[in-house]
């Protein structure tokens, strides 16, 4: 395990890797600004993943969702199914870090017999609500009274300005340059293009429009940065030996790893600027796993800006600190390049933004070879999550 | 348009933050530090957290600094900052306003030394 910082550290998880299995998924479509709503897009995607894993609702007794984003809470499930039965629940799933935690929380609910098929949603319609600015990615952090009191008032916020200040920093300490940062975005870019459910499936593009497009804050770009999206999707887990009588290949849980950062949402706090708590997550994810950085098949990252892959690229120890610029070029990041084929659905960045629970889907599918961009002999697959107080490290694998 | 008319300005009244506004309005640039074991509290908190003493007190630095890292903002991400976008975009090439400009358009971060 990686020794305890100054600045973050890993959280203990019980060993329960290999016990249960992701069996079912669903997803809405991935789209602009719809009309719908969080829960009538969570609805659907559910249906499906329900229906996928050859389940019906009552089937379902544990549901688990994102506290910051509750579009299919305990209520709202029980609403519309009309589901009256036991129901494990956690609020600690859903996108982002929860994406990658909610096979785990449903492997001890399972060890613990108090669920047999656990439901994990996530979706938003930040596209449709971003005309009222009602919605999307930095409200929730204008409820932080430090963020209010001494961020805000000066201009440091939010996402976009966090993420280019740590981008330009990189760029100092390692000599990153924009071509580096643009190798990632044409690698998500050209895995949507393969991808008919991307919201980006019909817009290529090459190192040149990526480098001519609009700074937005400098030195990041408008394709360093993530579509605002609506969409969600689904998953079900269930123990394994559940999941060898069901439909589909078991997609095998062996390893989840979480970390956390003491200084939380306050960037300009970390001690470790350019890092992020994924350092502390992905060891014991891998150690779990009982793999390393070179046996993963695919990696999916949660990337609202192409500097944080390329950050959690290094952090997973894929390569060593400020060596992410040279690892990711010469496209070593296509499904196909023979390097590591990463955010093979095309990413938050060209997929769509619904917080990487499509991340997690994705991998389900190239586990499966059913991906779009599949890469060929996918045994073990990996999704890393961030909500950035926390990151948490999730390993797929074939039913070995 | 509902952040145009709730834009979160500091609030003066804030316990734990007020402080560092007094200061300003002294032209200081002010850190709460701990009595006891005369570390720097950053953010500000009711009680030291290496040592518990209560109270950590604002306390004016030297300003120097040196920089850190930056960003020129291009676009604006909240509509209240769309004018300092602008003014930074309609002022280049006057260099007494583009300072104006720069204190509005971008964001600088220095480290205290």
């Amino acid at each position: 395990m990686t020794p305890a910082s100054a600045w973050g550290q890993p959280v203990d998880l019980v060993d329960l890797g290999g016990s249960v299995a992701i069996v079912g998924i669903g997803e809405t479509s991935y789209t602009g600004p719809s009309g719908r709503t969080g829960r009538g897009l969570a609805i659907e995607a559910a249906e499906r993943a329900i229906a996928d894993a050859g389940l019906t609702p009552d089937d379902i007794d544990g549901l688990t969702w994102s506290a910051a984003e509750p579009a299919l809470d305990e209520a709202a499930f029980r609403e519309h199914f009309g589901h009256r039965g036991e129901l494990f629940t956690s609020a600690m799933g859903g996108g982002m870090t929860g994406a990658a935690m909610a096979p785990h929380i449903a492997a001890q609910a399972i060890a613990e017999g108090r669920a047999t098929h656990v439901l994990n949603t996530y979706a938003v319609a930040w596209a449709t609500e971003r005309a009222s600015m009602t919605g999307g990615p930095g409200k929730g952090h204008l409820t932080f009274p430090e963020k209010v009191n001494l961020e805000v008032p000066f201009g440091f916020f939010p996402q976009p300005i966090y993420f280019a200040a740590i981008a330009r920093r990189h760029m100092i300490d390692f000599g990153t340059t924009s071509a580096h940062l643009g190798e990632i975005a044409l690698a998500c870019r050209a895995h949507a293009n393969l991808n008919p459910d991307a919201v980006m499936h019909d817009r290529p593009m090459s190192m040149s429009e990526y480098l001519d497009s609009p700074m937005i804050t400098d030195p990041l770009r408008k394709y360093d940065c993530c579509l605002i999206s609506d969409g969600g999707a689904a998953f079900v887990t269930t123990s394994i030996d559940r999941a060898r009588h069901l439909r589909h290949p078991p997609a095998v849980m062996a390893g989840v790893g979480l970390g956390t950062s003491n200084t939380m949402y306050h960037w300009s706090l970390q001690p470790a600027f350019t890092s992020t708590p994924q350092q502390f997550a992905a060891p014991g994810a891998f150690a779990m796993a009982g793999i390393g950085p070179d046996d993963v098949d695919v990696l999916t990252l949660y990337d609202p800006f192409t500097i944080l892959s390329l950050i959690q690229i290094e952090d997973m120890g894929f390569c060593g600190k400020g060596e992410g610029g040279p690892f990711v070029s010469g496209g070593r990041l296509r499904h196909d390049g023979g390097g590591l084929p990463f955010n093979t659905h095309g990413g938050l960045l060209s997929h769509a933004y619904v917080l990487g629970i499509a991340h997690v889907v994705e991998l389900v599918k190239q586990l499966r070879g059913t991906a779009a961009a599949q890469v060929s002999g996918c045994e073990v697959a990996v999704y890393g999550g961030y909500t950035g107080g926390d990151a948490a490290t999730l390993v797929l694998t074939g039913d070995r | 348009m509902k952040l145009h008319h709730d834009f979160p300005f500091p609030d003066p009244a804030d316990q734990l933050t007020s402080g560092f506004w007094s200061a300003a309005d002294r032209l200081e640039l002010a850190i709460p530090r701990c009595a006891r074991c005369l570390r720097w509290v950053w953010y500000p908190e009711a009680v030291c957290p290496t040592c518990a003493e209560p109270d950590p007190a604002w306390t004016a630095t030297s300003g120097r600094a040196s920089l850190f890292t930056w960003t020129e903002v291009h676009r604006a991400l909240l509509p209240e900052y769309a004018d300092w976008c602008l003014t930074s975009l309609r002022s280049s090439r006057s260099r007494r306003i583009r300072r104006f400009a720069w204190s509005r358009g971008w964001s600088v971060h220095v480290r205290l030394t």
